[in-house]
């Protein structure tokens, strides 16, 4: 008989069901803590994984983001984003030292995260959809009137 | 008969009224505390190092610290918006000091003699089991000002370096 680990079963069960539409994959589940399941023993595992915004207050996904990654040691690894505005990292490719400093970019705009990111993988675990005193909101590229182009179906 | 019944208890009477007056004790052994006055600079060195949501800036950790990068106090501030309130840091101190107030006191006693008695210290130099690995390294800034501040000598110029270098060294 297995172990488990209810604390995250919990917190599976509190990100609630797959969305019909859309099939597990590297598409499913943007804007929630992908490191919740993504462990290796749940789901193939990643290092750090995330979903990227047009806006703070958008649901709008953006693709062709460049995600940049400098962690504790100064080794740099960047990553871009899919249709569905996630990103993620297998740690065969890079499994950062912390502290890691973290930048987002496309088509001229960027956004560098003010802190560094200090042990957790998620971007949704601190990057709720609501800001608030304990969540900086959604991460998002855009802070000022731009529209991108579209180039997802 | 009276009167002199009332004179010959009056020796007892008044001392029983005196202690029924008297202002309450206060405890003499008061622990001893690092200077709120100085900590601002201290949690701002120590902000990106320790009080970022992922880590110390979390309701559910025992060091519980708030700042404008991280957790905030106030329901409408959002990490990331505006500057540290004094609110915050003074929530902050008080989680710092409250980790192990005797130990604490001990070592503010001795004029910050020894820090690494303290698990705030062994835990940021990674000398202890901590999450978040090694934060400060013994001599560096961070680690002078974090120490200075407990031997009741804040060194502000180590603190202000270490504020604005954090996470780029």
């Amino acid at each position: 008989m297995g172990c488990t680990n209810p604390l995250q079963e919990g917190a599976i069960a509190e990100l609630g069901p797959e969305s019909p539409a859309i099939p597990v994959g590297p598409l499913h589940r943007p804007g929630q803590p992908c490191l919740v399941c993504h462990d290796g023993a749940e789901a193939t595992e990643l290092s750090v994984a995330g979903t990227i915004h047009e806006r703070a207050d958008s649901t709008k996904p953006v693709p062709d983001v460049l995600v940049h990654l400098v962690d504790a040691r100064g080794t740099a690894y960047v990553t871009a984003t899919n249709c569905a505005g996630n990103f993620f990292v297998r740690p065969g490719d890079f499994s950062p030292q912390y502290p890691m400093r973290v930048a987002i970019e496309r088509d001229g705009f960027r956004q560098e995260m003010e802190s560094p990111v200090n042990g957790e993988g998620s971007c949704a675990a601190c990057h709720t959809s609501e800001p608030g005193p304990r969540s900086a909101g959604r991460v998002f590229l855009l802070s000022v009137a731009a529209t991108l182009e579209d180039r997802c179906p | 008969m009276r009167r002199m019944l009332l004179r010959s208890l009056f020796p007892f009477v008044w001392p029983a009224l005196a202690v029924a007056c008297a202002s309450e004790a206060e405890p003499t052994d008061v622990l001893l505390v690092p200077s709120r006055v100085t900590y601002p600079s201290v949690g701002d060195a120590l902000e990106y190092r320790c009080a970022t949501l992922d880590c110390h800036g979390k309701p559910e950790r025992n060091l519980r610290l708030y700042g404008s990068s991280g957790m905030r106090l106030e329901a409408g501030d959002v990490p990331g918006h505006g500057e540290t309130t004094d609110a915050e840091y003074e929530a902050s101190y008080r989680s710092v000091i409250g980790l192990e107030p005797e130990v604490l006191g001990l070592v503010i006693a001795e004029g910050g003699r020894a820090p690494e008695r303290l698990s705030l210290v062994r835990k940021a130099r990674g000398e202890e089991a901590h999450k978040g690995g090694a934060q400060i390294v013994p001599g560096d800034d961070a680690d002078r000002c974090l120490t200075s501040w407990l031997s009741a000598a804040t060194d502000e110029a180590a603190c202000v370096r270490a504020a604005e270098n954090q996470g780029s060294e």
